[in-house]
């Protein structure tokens, strides 16, 4: 390294007072000797002085109360999971939504999926169909009645109720796009039910802390019927959030055998308008029933994740 | 070095800190103390937010979501730094989520300023250009430098707050003036020109 090299490369510890006094002498009297060394100082100085002009503090919009805001739905939402792993008689009132997440395919319609704190599905622009709510158990994936939404079904455009059973709709993924209200958005409201009271007691397991954060949104077509979907093949996974908002965890199921492959909290960062800007997923694999995870568990939660970040990533959506 | 700076993150700083007396009430279930730390720090907070995303809506977003970390960490706050620090830790590490999120690259944004009483209107178009000029650098340097002007953080406490040590500090810092240096005088040139 030359003698210039040297003092120039403690330019910034000669800002920030950082040198010895003998250090600090050396270099400003290489200063005064070498021109060039004095001219890209100076220039250094300029920078660091337009740099201390930043100091003065942009105002901010009040934090707090959105902080507390977000606080209250993280904790309802925790509540609200404790009964989740209790068996859900068949008849109980369960204020659910589901998603379908769907691979994507590649003739899939993409479409925005609108949200809010409601359950918000999308409306695709290829197909006129109606949109189908199809009841599902959360718990044992049989399914229940067919319900219909949209117009000319005996429910409001957007609506669809939730009476004795959770309903699924299609989460943006891909797959069979379907819309009561073409390039529209449908709102579909669940009613949440009456949590029962042994529900507050439930310990939920705890779930092995193999995680995955994605930064994701998704996309896909509309509401649509699950079982058509699921019998084009083209469904893989299912997600039941329960009582979702704009923060809300979700089961993650197997979308033909319904069985639990791991659980999916989401956290969303809303705009103004309501159309969600980012959203954080984690995934969560519970244990084996060894405790050990086994080889093949280990092939689900990597397959999982695989499947789930493919989908993901890179798409214009919302979860 | 004769004159090196030996930090003791479990010595003195810890009894200097005021905020530790709120941190310690909130972990004694007065939830209320959390508010009293927001208020304290959320506009240096914001402002490193904006230092490093140079955008007021990331920034914003930045900031619930370092103080929603806050919240739930803050049990488990063991009072071995400042809690500005630790604030500015994850603070940093939310805004390069959000800047590795992005789906744009990093580009001009202008930040609104509020008016003063007198016309700055040079200031403000010259704080424009350094807030262009460091919007160009890669997040890290961008952070580094945030943290240290708008901050005010020494050496360690960025160390701290970017997860490094002191000495890779020292030669970041360096770094990214010198990134600076060059960005910004050649905005500043083909301003004036």
């Amino acid at each position: 390294m030359n003698r210039c090299s040297y003092y120039t490369n403690r330019f910034s510890d000669y800002i920030d007072q950082q040198l010895t006094a003998e250090e600090r002498t050396a270099l400003t009297l290489h200063l005064r000797e070498c021109p060039a060394c004095a001219s890209e100082y100076a220039g250094f100085e300029r920078a660091h002085s337009a740099l201390q002009e930043l100091a003065t503090p942009l105002p901010s919009r009040p934090v707090l109360q959105a902080v507390r805001a977000r606080i209250r739905q993280e904790e309802k939402n925790r509540r609200a999971n404790l009964w989740r792993w209790a068996p859900v008689p068949a008849l109980a009132a369960a204020a659910v939504a589901v998603f379908l997440v769907v691979l994507s395919h590649p003739g899939a319609q993409r479409s925005p999926f609108h949200s809010g704190n409601d359950v918000v599905a999308s409306a695709g622009s290829r197909s006129s169909s109606q949109g189908s709510v199809v009841a599902k158990d959360a718990t044992t994936g049989a399914q229940g009645a067919d319900r219909r939404i949209g117009s000319g079904h005996g429910l409001a455009d957007g609506q669809a109720s939730l009476a004795d059973r959770p309903a699924l709709a299609q989460m943006p993924g891909g797959g069979v796009a379907s819309a009561s209200q073409p390039g529209g958005s449908l709102a579909q409201q669940y009613t949440p039910a009456r949590q029962p009271s042994w529900a507050a007691n439930i310990r939920r397991p705890k779930p092995r802390r193999a995680h995955i954060v994605l930064a994701s949104r998704v996309e896909g077509p509309g509401p649509a019927l699950a079982q058509q979907a699921q019998a084009s093949g083209k469904v893989k996974y299912l997600v039941v959030a329960y009582q979702p908002s704009q923060d809300y965890s979700a089961t993650v199921q197997d979308a033909s055998s319904g069985r639990e492959l791991g659980e999916m909290a989401v956290r969303r960062t809303l705009s103004a308008d309501g159309t969600v800007k980012h959203a954080n997923i984690t995934l969560r694999f519970p244990p084996a029933n060894s405790g050990v995870e086994d080889n093949d568990t280990k092939d689900d939660s990597t397959k999982i994740r695989s499947d789930i970040r493919s989908s993901f990533d890179d798409m214009v959506g919302r979860v | 070095m004769a004159n090196a700076t030996v930090y003791n993150p479990a010595g003195a700083r810890v009894a200097e800190d005021p905020d530790h007396a709120l941190v310690a009430r909130f972990q004694a279930g007065d939830d209320a103390a959390f508010d009293s730390l927001v208020g304290r720090h959320e506009e240096f907070v914001h402002n490193v937010c904006v230092g490093i995303l140079n955008s007021a809506d990331d920034a914003d977003d930045a900031l619930q979501e370092t103080f929603l970390a806050a919240y739930r960490a803050l049990k488990k706050f063991r009072g071995d730094s400042k809690v500005s620090t630790w604030l500015y830790r994850i603070a940093v590490r939310e805004c390069l989520d959000i800047s590795r999120r992005r789906k744009r690259t990093t580009s001009f944004e202008e930040i609104v300023i509020e008016p003063s009483v007198d016309d700055g209107s040079d200031d403000r178009a010259s704080q424009t250009i350094v807030r262009q000029s460091l919007a160009k650098l890669p997040p890290h340097y961008r952070s580094a430098l945030v943290l240290r002007y708008y901050g005010g953080l020494s050496y360690e406490e960025i160390a701290l707050a970017m997860g490094s040590t002191a000495g890779r500090v020292k030669m970041m810092l360096h770094r990214a003036r010198r990134s600076f240096q060059g960005v910004w005088s050649s905005q500043a040139d083909s301003v004036e020109d």
